[in-house]
């Protein structure tokens, strides 16, 4: 009764797993999307910030390289998915 | 008044000592995700803690016993391995995001990557612990934590509408992707509630000889010292609802936290934002250092205590010395401090019936609480959040992994 029960759990968890796996195309592409808007308005707002005197210049860079390097990541991972 | 003054300092530890990277971390990341919507995993985190802390203190007041002494003579060596293996593997990523987390502030000031400070600040970290005594270690570090308290001044500069906020203190389902934000869930509930909070309490309640005349102390503490800390974790989900969700930046690294003070409070805001994480996170990664060697040297009865000196608790040294060096190690590899912080997070979540459980069979316990054991209030608080948080994270780990 009990292994029944836990096999049946197990099931229901892959089942789930795979659910999440199969994410559509439209899906991942629309993910990606996002996440390069979110870079943008993110160097947008902290080039805002510095030109406001918020933030120093040295942090200002970090966040503009992080940026560059996420979307191209994000750009990478597109191709990758369109193909 | 020394019982007042105990309570005072209690309150600043709760306080000071309550936000880290992982409880700052999870806030900005679902606030920035979700909006206010998880504000009720915070509420039960901090409720479930509350709860444990008190337990903790409870037990080392009335017993005498810390909780890994006690849990080895109750259960057994062969029993006490399981919780004494999860809780110092989920307490050692822990310990490496805070190492991370210092890192990280340091970064963000200088310029210089993260990983070229983890060396120097696990060096320090380790001096501390070497050379001081446990009163300048617990209370020195959560003075200066009191820096956190910036962002309910965030949070206040920001007009965060408090009906929306109350709106969320009870759980919702999801409006778009559901796995990430049940994640996103037990990671909050598994930073509010670990382990090393109540463990390393319930240690210093022994170094600091209470009895059971601090019981009311105990209580003061544990109820308003955490219920503040869940104020200022809420303040930091709200400040990034207000700043992140808003304008609809998702975050996936540290270094676009800092804008979240930046924006309502201009350059002090990115200064104190600074301060906070490292001062904040090196704090954590003080107590977290000392509590695994706690656990260690209490569960196999060696001679432990901070206020002793390093050669005559030579192994009790020697653990906090490894659990450093490889944290600082861990960091200095370059991976990537947000992911450890948040999935440690989740682990947390997901070992806390290991943890929690026994503690609840013992504060059931009349031989060692006495007329003093847990109301069912209690038990059935502390009991239904740590299976929940458990069963989902059983779910929403696997299906945050596959789905990102």
């Amino acid at each position: 009764m009990g292994s029944a029960r836990t096999k049946g759990l197990l099931i229901l968890l892959i089942a789930l797993i795979g659910l999440a796996g199969c994410s559509s195309t439209e899906q991942k592409i629309e993910r990606l999307n996002q996440a390069v808007q979110s870079w943008q308005t993110t160097a947008r707002l902290t080039e805002q910030l510095r030109e406001r005197g918020a933030v120093p210049q040295r942090y200002s860079r970090q966040v503009l390289d992080a940026a560059a390097r996420e979307m191209e990541t994000a750009r990478q991972r597109l191709q990758k998915t369109l193909r | 008044m020394s019982k007042l003054l105990e309570i005072a300092l209690g309150l600043v530890t709760g306080i000071g000592g309550f936000l880290e990277a992982g409880s700052l971390a999870t806030a900005v990341q679902a606030g920035a995700a979700f909006g206010f919507q998880l504000v009720w995993a915070i509420v039960l985190g901090t409720i479930c803690i509350a709860f444990l802390v008190e337990m903790g203190g409870r037990l080392a007041a009335v017993s005498k016993h810390t909780l890994p002494d006690a849990m080895r003579e109750r259960f057994g060596i062969r029993f006490f391995t399981i919780p004494l293996v999860a809780v110092t593997l989920v307490s050692f990523l822990v310990l490496a995001s805070e190492i991370g987390g210092v890192s990280l502030a340091l970064q963000l000031a200088t310029g210089i990557r993260f990983q070229w400070w983890a060396p120097a600040v696990a060096l320090a970290v380790w001096l501390l612990l070497w050379a001081h005594n446990f009163g300048l270690v617990e209370k020195g570090a959560s003075l200066l934590g009191l820096v956190t308290v910036v962002f309910v001044v965030a949070a206040f500069k920001l007009h965060v509408p408090l009906p929306e906020l109350k709106a969320n203190l009870f759980p919702s389902l999801p409006q778009h992707d559901a796995a990430q934000y049940w994640f996103m869930a037990v990671s909050i509930i598994g930073a509010s509630v670990s382990p090393y909070l109540f463990y390393f309490y319930s240690a210093g309640a022994i170094e600091d000889h209470w009895d059971e005349s601090y019981l009311g102390v105990n209580r003061a503490i544990a109820g308003l010292g955490m219920g503040f800390g869940g104020g200022i974790a809420v303040a930091v989900l709200a400040c990034a609802a207000m700043v992140f969700h808003s304008r609809g930046i998702q975050i996936d690294r540290y270094e676009q936290i800092p804008l979240l003070l930046a924006e309502p409070l201009g350059r002090w805001g990115f200064i104190l934002f600074v301060a906070s994480l490292g001062i904040a996170c090196f704090g954590a990664a003080l107590e977290i250092a000392l509590q695994i060697a706690y656990l260690v040297a209490q569960g196999f009865g060696w001679k432990w205590g901070e206020n002793v000196r390093p050669r005559e608790a030579a192994r009790f040294s020697l653990v906090y010395t490894i659990a450093i060096l490889l944290g600082g190690l861990l960091i200095l590899t370059g991976i990537d401090p947000l992911r450890l912080t948040i999935f440690s997070m989740a682990l947390t979540a997901l070992s806390l019936p290991v943890t929690v459980v026994p503690l609840l069979v013992l504060m059931n316990d009349p031989l060692y609480l006495g007329d003093n054991r847990n109301h069912w209030i209690a038990n059935a608080a502390v009991l239904f959040v740590s299976l929940l948080a458990c069963i989902v994270a059983i779910v929403a780990i696997p299906l945050q992994i596959v789905g990102s």
